[in-house]
């Protein structure tokens, strides 16, 4: 205890400091079982992202090269940059973050089929000419979508090290995954758009620009344009609104403009390893798939995750998504798996020439492939295929992946923590059997009650008697669950089906009393009328 | 003026399961570039560093993301590292400093977007049963207090007064001088008994020393 004189606080401030320290002392928060396998898997494909030890001595030797070279080149020019491009942000610019594209694609009607390379390239500054789309992370949690023609730039604020991206031209739209200090600032025409988590667009109209907002909401504040409007106080659209910034008052957001954000906001950028792949033969209008997202149309160029299985669509065909995890056969033209680990992570190694193509058009399979990861492939490394597969919606996959992982390492320590995520998967799938099987075989202490909890949810598809059993069971054994209440809740309705409210009385008491506010208490004593 | 000692050893953050001699020889694998030593010292430390975390900036939902950061920058620090150091104070260093970082951001969108709500923090935590409610209570009326602190600040109390460490070992997971940190550590303290004399006689609390 740290003490001193406390001047304006007394000895039962001291004691109450003292007892809440006390508290935060006990607060232990050790990762469950299956967080920590999905934080290590995470770490894992980070790190996989991460230049080695030697590629990194290389590149640091050949960006103090390029920076002396490039040192003398911006000698020669910063002076008539700086007189013409000042930073709206106050202390001057730091290193300006990159762009990273990982889909273009020409726009419906734009006709080009040749990807221009500029666009693949990770870069701060983008032009995106006319008849292409251009999807692009910058940092972790800021993906953009830009129409061209546009041409957008980054940059870093100093001091408070805000993303700031500036659009001179065309259409943006973007999304920003909320978190404590994560902030964007967007620089058009007569607009300084301020984010913080959220989902929205702004288009440079003339001289003036129009943002637009689909999730959360946005401050607006004024920037010189090149009219030279009289600055204004900063205004807040919220979701559904779209402000054109000359006008007085906002609009509602256009349908088309709703629907391309919905769309910037179903294909984020991949994370973990990927590879470059291109479909610019595949039938112009073909869907490309990852799982149930259709994330590009033909002819794109595209970074994709390298252990996710990639499929097209016929064009006369691309409204229709596949809907069942587990789908039969397919008709449509084609798919291929994109090679793991076959190809280098890194995004800017584009290959060079004319890239083969994904699949041509009547390419001859209708089949699924079947999954056959390379045998070298560890239990760890399975694990975080099914977990990214399973994040991608493709939960077919990660079910196959996971059952390779418990039948090629039956003994591995991640099997047991597999086994726990096949069977919630088979679980939701209704395949209550195959879920049961796997539970019976999971053998870890720190799994056992979600385990047991997961038995029971099974059990109460199946057989109403024996669920009833097990969620008894189950509350004797682990009182203290995060479970407990609905287990109860669900233990009292099984009553409530058996025998009706006089068979469910006790147990709707003690729900009632230890859970008032549970959805279940509300919902039971409802139907069993003031008194059970 | 004095700074007693007042947490028994088992109630600051265990570092691992595991002698020292098993971390060096995983270390030394991973140098290699070996990735399953390098996840084995994830599984072993991982669970330190998480609660370590929690207890500094609060359970927070980019806490994993700090995790994961300080075991990305182990990897990256891992030619450098001098096994005369011990791993855990390395890892934990490296943790306290992510931990500061994030509360220097924090303390920066909150000048925006208002003080960080801990009672809906905590409540993320899950549902509380009976006998966690008050618990619950309890740590989201002191996670608030200690939002109203400065990271320095912060970070020094909790090491010290929560955690049990030694001004020395604060000292050494923070990188300064023992002074400094019984300094931050008591102004720290002084801060929060003034606010919770102010929170009893239900009157804004005043600004801290310092």
């Amino acid at each position: 205890m740290i003490r001193g004189r406390d001047p304006g606080a007394g000895a039962v401030e001291g004691e109450e400091l003292d007892r809440l320290c006390d508290k935060l002392a006990r607060f232990e928060a050790p990762f469950d079982e299956i967080t920590r396998s999905r934080a290590e898997a995470r770490l894992s494909a980070e790190l996989e992202r991460q230049p080695g030890r030697g590629n990194r001595r290389m590149l640091r030797r050949a960006a103090a090269l390029l920076v002396v070279g490039a040192a003398a080149g911006a000698a020669l020019t910063v002076r008539a940059v700086v007189t013409t491009r000042r930073s709206h942000v106050a202390g001057g610019p730091e290193p300006a973050p990159r762009f990273e594209p990982y889909v273009v694609a020409p726009t419906a009607g734009g006709g080009a089929t040749t990807v221009p390379e500029t666009l693949e390239q990770p870069a701060s500054r983008l032009d995106v000419p006319a008849g292409w789309l251009l999807r692009a992370s910058l940092g972790d949690a800021i993906a953009i979508t830009l129409t061209g023609p546009a041409h957008a730039w980054s940059e870093r604020a100093a001091g408070s090290g805000q993303t700031v991206v500036h659009l001179d031209r065309g259409q943006l739209l973007a999304s920003l995954e909320g978190g404590t200090g994560r902030r964007l600032q967007i620089v058009s025409p007569g607009a300084i758009t301020d984010v913080v988590g959220t989902l929205f667009s702004v288009e440079v109209v003339g001289g003036a620009s129009r943002v637009a907002v689909a999730h959360g909401r946005v401050r607006v504040g004024s920037a010189p344009g090149p009219l030279g409007a009289p600055p204004r106080a900063p205004r807040e659209i919220a979701a559904g609104q779209s402000w054109l910034t000359t006008l007085p008052e906002p609009d509602e957001i256009e349908p088309a403009l709703a629907e391309a954000l919905f769309e910037h906001e179903r294909t984020p950028p991949p994370r973990g390893a990927t590879v470059p792949l291109s479909v610019i033969e595949a039938p112009a209008g073909a869907g490309v798939w990852v799982g149930k997202r259709r994330i590009a149309s033909a002819p794109a160029w595209m970074l994709v995750e390298s252990h996710v299985a990639v499929r097209l669509s016929a064009p006369a065909r691309v409204a229709a998504p596949p809907a069942d995890p587990f789908p039969p056969p397919s008709t449509e033209p084609a798919q291929e798996r994109s090679r793991p680990g076959s190809a280098p992570p890194a995004r800017a190694t584009t290959p060079a020439g004319p890239r083969p193509p994904l699949t041509r058009s009547g390419a001859e399979s209708t089949e699924p492939p079947a999954f056959a990861p390379p045998e070298e492939m560890t239990a760890q490394t399975l694990f975080r295929e099914a977990d990214a597969a399973r994040a991608a919606g493709d939960t077919g996959l990660a079910l196959r992946t996971l059952r390779t992982l418990v039948e090629r390492f039956p003994r591995e320590a991640a099997t047991a923590a597999a086994r726990y995520e096949l069977a919630l998967m088979e679980e939701t799938a209704g395949y209550g059997d195959a879920a049961l099987r796997d539970l019976a075989a999971v053998d870890i202490p720190s799994l056992e009650e979600p385990t047991d909890y997961l038995r029971c949810r099974v059990l109460a598809k199946q057989t109403a008697t024996d669920a009833e059993r097990c969620l008894a069971d189950f509350r004797r054994r682990f009182p203290a669950s995060a479970h407990d209440a609905d287990a109860l809740g669900a233990e009292t309705a099984l009553a409530m089906v058996r025998g009706g409210c006089p068979a469910a009385q006790a147990l709707l008491a003690e729900l009632e009393r230890r859970y008032p506010k549970h959805g279940s208490a509300v919902r039971l004593r409802a139907a069993c009328g003031s008194k059970p | 003026m004095r700074i007693r000692g007042r947490l028994a050893p088992t109630r600051a953050v265990s570092p691992h399961r595991g002698s020292e001699a098993d971390d060096a020889a995983l270390i030394a694998a991973a140098r290699l570039g070996d990735g399953a030593a390098f996840s084995r010292l994830f599984r072993r430390h991982a669970d330190a560093v998480r609660t370590r975390i929690t207890r500094l900036v609060g359970p927070v939902a980019e806490r994993d993301d700090l995790v994961q950061k300080v075991f990305i920058a182990l990897h990256r620090g891992l030619p450098a590292y001098r096994s005369e150091a011990k791993l855990s104070t390395y890892l934990h260093r490296i943790a306290v400093n992510a931990a500061y970082d994030h509360l220097r951001g924090r303390q920066r969108a909150a000048e925006n977007e208002g003080p960080l709500d801990a009672a809906a923090l905590v409540e993320q935590l899950g549902p509380a049963l009976d006998d966690q409610v008050a618990a619950r209570a309890d740590l989201a009326r002191l996670l608030a207090l200690l939002d109203q602190l400065s990271p320095k600040k912060r970070i020094a109390f909790v090491l010290v007064a929560v955690e049990g460490c030694s001004l020395a070992e604060a000292a050494e997971l923070i990188g300064d001088r023992e002074g400094a940190v019984k300094q931050r550590a008591l102004y720290a303290r002084r801060e929060l008994l003034a606010r919770l004399a102010a929170e009893a006689r239900e009157v804004p609390p005043v600004e801290g020393t310092s």
